[in-house]
């Protein structure tokens, strides 16, 4: 259309340029009463104009009038066609750039509505290709897109749910199958707080149907969360019994080299090294197959607790003893410092307390240095019993203090000196204090020593008067803290 | 000469038990099953019975347990039960069990110490 329009307005010039030239050579003529004398006259000064009109008649306005070297009344008509040719040019020349610039717009709404309608495709393939449920909300909460996977989780379709309130089709639960006040679900609580809120709830299905589901709302995103819970269960058990499948070969094992150790072979030093250290192994290996069946049963919620009110220090004391040969073999002082006056007694499982005091002393003394000390000591604070491991050894780099209480972690230079660890010592320890409602933290370096690490424990005493509540934050140091809660 | 029955069906295991008992100066008594070790208990009556959970045929070590306090002559023998699992001890002792453990955590020595403390304190004929 921009086209023909371009080429029709100059065609229109040129026929009103053809118009009015005629006009003006009529009344020229006519005014003239010798026309043969005056019609030579005239074709010769018309001669100028001739391959100019031609040249017009097909559109090609760019010739320009010779001017001839006389001046009569036909000098002012070239000179007037001549300021006409030149009018008509830069008009046709607006016009072509008129066209250009409105192709040039074109093409690029073109090719912006190619790239919208590719953008769209692409968001609705997204959204319904997802793995997760998601629910696209207006601020008052009524569901605007719900996308297939949203559909199948929730029982609802898409062309029912868009239009309702999003607490009608989406109903959340507890653990318990307790339902959820709609002021403390995420979607609420990101409406409220304009940010993003994540967790793992219940929804129901339109059916009823309670599962789990993680969700984020932002606006809300949930996923199925059932199969990662299966999962983590499936885990948690294949360990339990991979662990026990373990355990009896390792016992049989463990008492045969015993056996084996006790009678006194006459064997080469050689061979009784060797001898020595697949006994070593052995009982890491039971240790390990211990850690990963308390890991599996704190997973699972089963940890046998059986509280008592115990005075910890001579527990600590017995197990300090107990250590004392594997502290002289590497080289290492280990020291215990009672309390000045008799502790306050803690409510605990007499066997966490001593796995407590074991792994970290033992810990103390494998990342330790030759010739290095581990301090353990125990006094009152206040209604609690503080208990700490303090070493002089390689410490816990900055960046790892946080993570040493999860399950399978290892710090890097602990890796180095002890590859074999299994990474589950520290999260038992964490568990054991955890279910007597005490806190554990750790400093590295020793602010004491300026090296090393060192562990503290608070546990509530007898004493405390709500041995639930956490003791205050000022209590305790707060630079270079590991994981406190 | 005292006399320990143990009732376990790990093949390996009774050679070690064996080997042990012999070396603590004991007389050893083995049974693979539960029944096989209710049939030895009445017969050879022993100063105390070393019992597994997990036992192959009609009765488990619980069963055992169970079967054992129940009859007049052999209520007082001592029941050590070494077993792999951890989670029945408290089941274990309700029933009449003197101690519990799992064998792999337990060393010779400390096995050695737990027989002669409750073969002392139980002199049996």
């Amino acid at each position: 259309m921009l086209d023909s329009k371009a080429e029709s307005e100059p065609r229109k010039l040129h026929q009103v340029f053809l118009s009015i030239l005629c006009i003006v050579i009529d009344i020229y003529m006519t005014r003239n009463i010798s026309i043969s004398a005056y019609k030579k006259y005239v074709q010769s000064r018309l001669k100028a104009v001739k391959p100019v009109f031609a040249k017009a008649a097909v559109g090609d306005f760019s010739t320009n009038i010779k001017l001839p070297s006389i001046t009569d009344e036909f000098t002012e008509l070239y000179t007037g066609i001549q300021i006409m040719l030149e009018v008509i040019r830069n008009q046709i020349q607006k016009l072509n750039q008129e066209i250009e610039n409105k192709q040039t717009l074109t093409q690029k709404l073109l090719a912006s509505n190619a790239l919208i309608d590719t953008e769209k495709v692409y968001d609705e393939a997204l959204m319904d290709s997802i793995g997760d449920g998601v629910i696209v909300t207006d601020a008052a909460g009524v569901i605007t897109f719900f996308n297939p996977q949203a559909e199948l989780l929730l029982g609802w379709k898409a062309q029912d749910a868009v239009g309702k309130h999003f607490f009608q089709v989406t109903r959340m639960s507890d653990a318990s199958g307790q339902p959820i006040a709609h002021q403390k679900r995420p979607f609420r609580k990101a409406m409220n707080t304009q940010k993003k809120i994540s967790g793992v709830f219940y929804y129901l299905n339109k059916d009823g149907t309670r599962f789990p589901v993680l969700v984020t709302a932002a606006p809300v995103i949930f996923g199925d969360y059932t199969k990662e819970i299966d999962l983590d269960r499936m885990k948690d058990e294949f360990i339990s019994m991979a662990a026990h499948q373990l355990r009896a070969p390792l016992g049989t094992m463990r008492w045969s080299l015993e056996l084996l150790l006790k009678k006194n072979l006459p064997l080469d030093p050689t061979s009784r090294d060797r001898l020595q250290n697949v006994y070593r192994n052995n009982l890491q290996m039971i240790t390990l197959v211990k850690d990963l069946l308390d890991v599996s049963r704190i997973s699972a919620g089963v940890i046998p607790n059986e509280p008592q009110l115990l005075d910890i220090s001579p527990i600590i004391a017995s197990e300090v003893k107990d250590l004392s040969g594997v502290a002289s073999g590497k080289k290492v002082t280990l020291r215990y410092k009672p309390p000045p006056t008799s502790l306050p007694q803690v409510k605990i499982d007499p066997r966490h307390i001593r796995e407590i005091i074991q792994n970290l002393i033992t810990n103390a003394i494998k990342f330790n240095i030759p010739k290095g000390q581990v301090l353990v000591s125990a006094f009152q604070a206040n209604s609690h019993v503080h208990l700490s491991i303090s070493d002089t050894g390689i410490g816990i780099p900055k960046n790892e203090r946080n993570k040493i209480f999860t399950k399978f972690f290892s710090a890097a230079n602990s890796r180095l000196l002890q590859p074999e660890g299994s990474g589950l010592g520290l999260f038992i320890v964490k568990s054991y204090v955890d279910i007597a409602k005490g806190r554990i933290w750790v400093v590295s370096p020793d602010p004491q020593t300026k090296k090393g690490t060192c562990f503290h424990i608070e546990l509530p005493s007898a004493l405390a008067k709500e041995p639930n509540q956490p003791i205050a934050e000022t209590a305790r140091p707060t630079e270079r803290r590991g994981q406190l809660t | 000469m005292k006399k320990v029955l143990v009732i376990e069906d790990d093949v390996n295991l009774q050679e070690v038990y064996q080997e042990f008992l012999a070396t603590e100066k004991l007389s050893v008594f083995i049974a693979s099953t539960g029944q096989l070790g209710m049939q030895m208990a009445r017969s050879e009556q022993p100063h105390l019975i070393i019992l597994d959970i997990m036992l192959p045929g009609a009765i488990n070590g619980l069963e055992v347990l169970k079967k054992l306090k129940e009859e007049s002559d052999l209520k007082q023998i001592p029941v050590l039960v070494l077993t792999n699992l951890s989670s029945h001890k408290d089941t274990a002792i309700e029933m009449g069990a003197v101690d519990y453990f799992v064998k792999a955590n337990l060393s010779t020595q400390d096995l050695s110490t737990k027989i002669h403390r409750w073969l002392k304190k139980r002199p049996r004929k």
